[in-house]
């Protein structure tokens, strides 16, 4: 049993390293069209697919400090962002308007009962993945301090190189 | 079951062994920790218990490979922290499911989370830190014939805490985008329609009622979209269902949601509404508080995100409410006379709650009394006020380095309905939240609440100072000051600080102080934590 | 498409058709309430209910009392405990119907909602909220006992003389161990009470238990004499504030693991 055990952890880990690709989830655009994540791509490009709410402040400030950098991050590396709204229908209707109102230009979906968030096993908003231009995921970050989108972008950068 | 467990680690294996030659084969997972040690505080009435340290903790493991994903979640709850029911007291592998998924069809047996239309006909989900998880045990099949007609069938039993619920729910939802099924691309307004047929069966055990063993919610939606305005519509109808929340009432429920949003380029509103009478659903009719839900009737109340502002929050009334609310976004452009050189963001909200208008009926008879025997009109509105609330929100840039929020927010809770005691509190309360990027990396935050109520404990001071150093560390001291608590030895201050380590998706906070209820967000991450004092820590990983 | 809409709606139809909608009157009616009175070891079920004036849920679970006693007339014995939070008296509830019995009572088991109450049971697991009661005390009435309860009462001044006498069917072993418990219960009286977000002035309580005779803990009985009889005496001073008229004596026999084998009633004043 014990030596099951390691071994299956052993192999947990190296599966793991293979570096994970998005799961295929069903959610919703801003315009309440079904979209499935597994149609994310860009194109051999990097990607950021960063989880937020309304209602979470550290969110808010991390999409809108990327949102400042982000046609320059586009010019020197082609990133493309997606924000996944976790607002329940209790707030999703505001999402939209926020966003406007933000003036943030990324592209935004909402996943309204948590089937992507779950799927890809965010405990707590903010969390921030970012994935090769093969649509494997090579750096996570959870939670959001003031100056974390400069280190966001220096592996974006690692990527593109 | 050792049998099982062998089987299933050998098919792991031998799935795993495959997948380093084939990528798509994968594990994840993540873990989260919470603990807490409580000691006794004579001054906030805060207690020891006997166990001194609670912990609530889980850890999810998923596997996916190919067109088949299998995960489970173990829960330990040892025991479990306060402000969640202690029934979850315990271990257990509560979450267990395998799903099938092709390019039309998906089949999850075991256990799952769905939600048709906005939830007011079926909602599974969870929320760890409010001690919700109502998800399913059974089958859900998704189906996807043509482009945009989808369909959900379920049939399932409910979570209990580590047990299920003794009612079956069945369910069938059906929607369609009429341009996409139909190829409408000259059409500028985009339409989806969507219904829903919701079926609870639990047995009448009641030895004094006759109760409908089987009871039906159904509904339907509408969501059209044309250029920068939208609109979303569901209707709900429930036939009779009796229930200890209805006081054993044999009317039908209905609802009505409406929200309509609208943006344009650099502003955007929102305009919604909401009725409901008796529409409270479970699969069993005498539970309460958040146990069994099938269906989620969300507040229409400003969802907020500041510690003060959400010291009197607003929850749905199940039996009957009405309610509106109206937020408009606004931002001045940059280089603007009110914009100024980086423009300033404007937020107006309001949002109001009464009761629905009732008249009682007379009694059938004296002997078998039925108190609850009401008649209201769809969309009557009624005298009582419930809950209200007006905010008003600016965010400006200042300079380069100094980003401020101001908020100013009227709150009027009518406690006498939502808790049943001490009448209608009205609050005044102003924020101020300033973060200077001191240097690259470097930030200091400052926030400054106050609260001010003749009721309840009288006005309130906070002041909040973080300093972090990104990507890894924080630290925080917090004050929360009671200095208008009508009984001055209870004019205490709240105190609390906490650090915290982040390094990808691995975080571990520790923190110590006083808490009150209520929603906290701070170093990054938002949670719902209950009062208490002592030393609590969490620990968080994603993989 | 064609077959799956025809499954879609095959599917409603047998959705549509799975519900059970009640028209008029919705009581189960019960014609059969009368005490059997050649038995007196018929199981008497017993609800102890943790209350207060001030709580504004418990009007509905005093709803469920009301239906419940209906129906089964007087094999359901329903006790109401004042104590906890919502029991404490205020200006505008002025009336405390605390004990000492009631409050030491409660402790024991410090349920932290209400209305609450143990159907047959003294034990924290037990404590249930009202939607369940019902359907515990029907699963209780199909229980038997082998005890029976009978009293004998003496009012004298303002002195109250009472027995308890417990007889068991069958041989009671020395290792089984009962307790007895002895409370005095009070009908009718008008008080006011928080209902949902409004009071009612002249609200009816029955049932409120006003002294234990015994300690909160009970009395214990193990020591059956060979004819299989226990007999207990009790006295107190009758307060003032007590109507003789309205008083009953409630007895239970408590197992040792903490269940409710039998109860029993009786009004003091068999004069209505």
């Amino acid at each position: 049993m014990k030596k099951l055990a390691i071994l299956l952890f052993g192999l947990l880990l190296k599966t793991c390293l293979w570096g994970q690709k998005l799961p295929a989830v069903e959610i919703k655009t801003l315009q309440g069209k079904n979209v499935n994540t597994s149609m994310f791509t860009n194109h051999g490009k990097p990607m950021v697919i960063s989880f937020w709410a309304t209602w979470c402040k550290p969110c808010v400030k991390e999409l809108s400090a990327i949102n400042e950098n982000y046609p320059n991050w586009q010019k020197a590396t082609g990133v493309t962002v997606i924000a996944i709204s976790t607002d329940d229908s209790r707030s999703q209707s505001r999402v939209g308007p926020f966003v406007t109102s933000k003036g943030w230009t990324f592209e935004v979906y909402c996943d309204p009962n948590g089937d992507f968030k779950r799927a890809m096993n965010v405990t707590n908003v903010p969390h921030t993945f970012l994935l090769d231009g093969n649509g494997n995921i090579v750096y996570q970050h959870t939670s959001y301090v003031d100056g974390d989108e400069e280190v966001l972008y220096q592996k974006i950068k690692e990527l593109s190189n | 079951m050792k049998k099982y467990i062998y089987a299933l680690i050998s098919m792991l294996i031998a799935l795993s062994v495959d997948a380093q030659e084939d990528p798509k084969g994968q594990f994840s997972g993540n873990f989260q920790i919470d603990g807490q040690t409580y000691s006794n505080d004579s001054l906030t009435g805060a207690e020891e218990v006997p166990e001194k340290m609670l912990m609530n903790a889980y850890g999810n493991l998923r596997y996916n490979y190919g067109n088949l994903t299998l995960g489970i979640r173990f829960e330990a709850y040892l025991n479990t922290l306060q402000g969640i029911s202690k029934k979850y007291d315990g271990t257990g592998i509560p979450y267990k499911f395998f799903t099938y998924k092709n390019e039309e069809l998906e089949i999850t047996a075991g256990n799952f989370y769905e939600q048709f239309g906005t939830g007011m006909a079926l909602r599974a989900y969870e929320d760890k830190m409010l001690g919700i998880d109502n998800a399913f045990e059974g089958v859900l099949t998704r189906y996807n014939p043509i482009h945009g007609v989808f369909f959900k069938g379920l049939v399932g039993k409910q979570r209990n805490y580590f047990e299920l619920g003794p009612g079956i729910v069945r369910g069938l939802d059906g929607e369609i985008n009429l341009n996409e099924t139909f190829a409408l691309d000259s059409l500028e307004t985009q339409i989806i329609l969507g219904g829903s047929l919701v079926s609870k069966f639990q047995p009448d055990k009641n030895p004094t009622l006759i109760l409908p063993e089987n009871v039906l919610l159904c509904a339907g939606r509408i969501q059209l979209q044309r250029n920068g305005l939208g609109l979303l519509t569901e209707y709900a109808y429930k036939i009779n269902d009796p229930s200890a929340d209805n006081r054993y009432n044999y009317q039908p429920g209905q609802a009505i949601l409406s929200d309509l949003t609208f943006n344009g380029s650099h502003y955007g509103f929102l305009l919604g509404f909401k009725w409901l009478n008796n529409m409270s659903f479970r699969s069993d009719r005498s539970a309460q508080e958040n146990q069994l839900l099938i269906n989620y009737l969300p507040s229409i109340a400003h969802n907020h995100i500041y510690s003060f502002a959400a010291m009197y929050p607003y929850a749905t009334q199940l039996n009957g409410e009405a309610g509106a609310r109206a937020e408009v976004f606004y931002r001045f452009q940059r280089e603007t006379f009110l914009g100024g050189k980086y423009g300033t963001l404007i937020t107006l909200s309001y949002s109001r709650v009464n009761s629905i208008d009732t008249t009682n009926l007379p009694m059938l008879d004296s002997v078998y009394p039925h108190p609850s025997h009401y008649k209201t009109t769809f969309l009557s509105i009624g005298n009582t006020r419930y809950y209200e609330d007006f905010l008003i929100e600016i965010q400006k840039k200042i300079s380069p380095t100094i980003n401020t929020t101001w908020h100013l927010q009227y709150t009027a809770y009518n406690r006498q309905v939502l808790e049943g005691k001490d009448g209608m509190i009205e609050a005044l309360i102003g924020i101020a939240d300033i973060t200077f990027r001191l240097r690259p990396r470097h930030s200091l935050r400052t926030e400054f609440q106050y609260l001010n109520t003749k009721q309840d404990f009288g006005n309130w001071v906070g002041a909040t100072v973080e300093y972090t150093v990104s990507p890894h560390f924080f630290v925080a001291v917090v004050d929360q000051w009671n200095f208008g608590n009508p009984n001055p030895e209870k004019q205490l201050h709240y105190y609390m600080a906490r650090a915290g380590y982040t390094r990808g998706a691995n975080r571990i906070q520790i923190g110590y102080g006083r808490q009150r209820l209520g929603v906290i967000c701070i170093g990054g991450v938002c949670r719902v934590v209950p009062a208490s004092t002592g030393f609590n820590f969490s620990i968080s990983s994603t993989f | 498409m064609k077959t799956s809409l025809f499954f879609s709606i095959l599917v409603s139809s047998i959705l549509l058709l799975s519900c059970d909608i009640i028209e008029g009157d919705p009581y189960v009616r019960n014609n059969n309430n009368s005490d059997p009175v050649e038995l007196d070891t018929v199981k008497r079920v017993l609800l102890l209910e943790f209350t207060g004036q001030k709580c504004p849920n418990c009007p509905e679970g005093h709803e469920q009392i009301q239906q419940l006693k209906n129906f089964y007339g007087s094999r359901f014995i329903p006790v109401a405990i004042h104590a906890g939070y919502y029991a404490i008296p205020s200006s505008t509830y002025p009336i405390d119907y605390r004990t000492t019995f009631g409050t030491n009572f409660h402790n024991l088991f410090n349920p932290t909602s209400y209305p609450i109450g143990m159907v047959d049971a003294l034990k924290h697991e037990n404590l249930q909220t009202h939607g369940f009661w019902s359907e515990k005390v029907a699963e209780q009435m199909n229980r038997t006992s082998h005890l029976a309860i009978n009293f004998e009462s003496q009012i004298a001044v303002n002195q109250l003389n009472i027995s308890v006498e417990v007889r068991s069917r069958h041989a009671v072993l020395p290792e089984e161990s009962y307790r007895l418990y002895t409370l005095l219960i009070e009908d009718s009286i008008v008080g006011r009470q928080a209902n949902g977000a409004t009071s009612i002035a002249d609200y009816v309580h029955d049932h409120v238990v006003r002294h234990g005779f015994t300690s909160h803990l009970g009395d214990s009985i193990s020591l059956f004499n060979p004819q299989q009889r226990r007999k207990v005496s009790y006295q107190t001073s009758i307060n003032e504030q007590w109507r003789i008229q309205h008083l009953s004596v409630v007895a239970f026999v408590v197992n040792s693991n903490d269940e409710v084998v039998q109860s029993g009633t009786k009004k003091l004043s068999t004069s209505n």
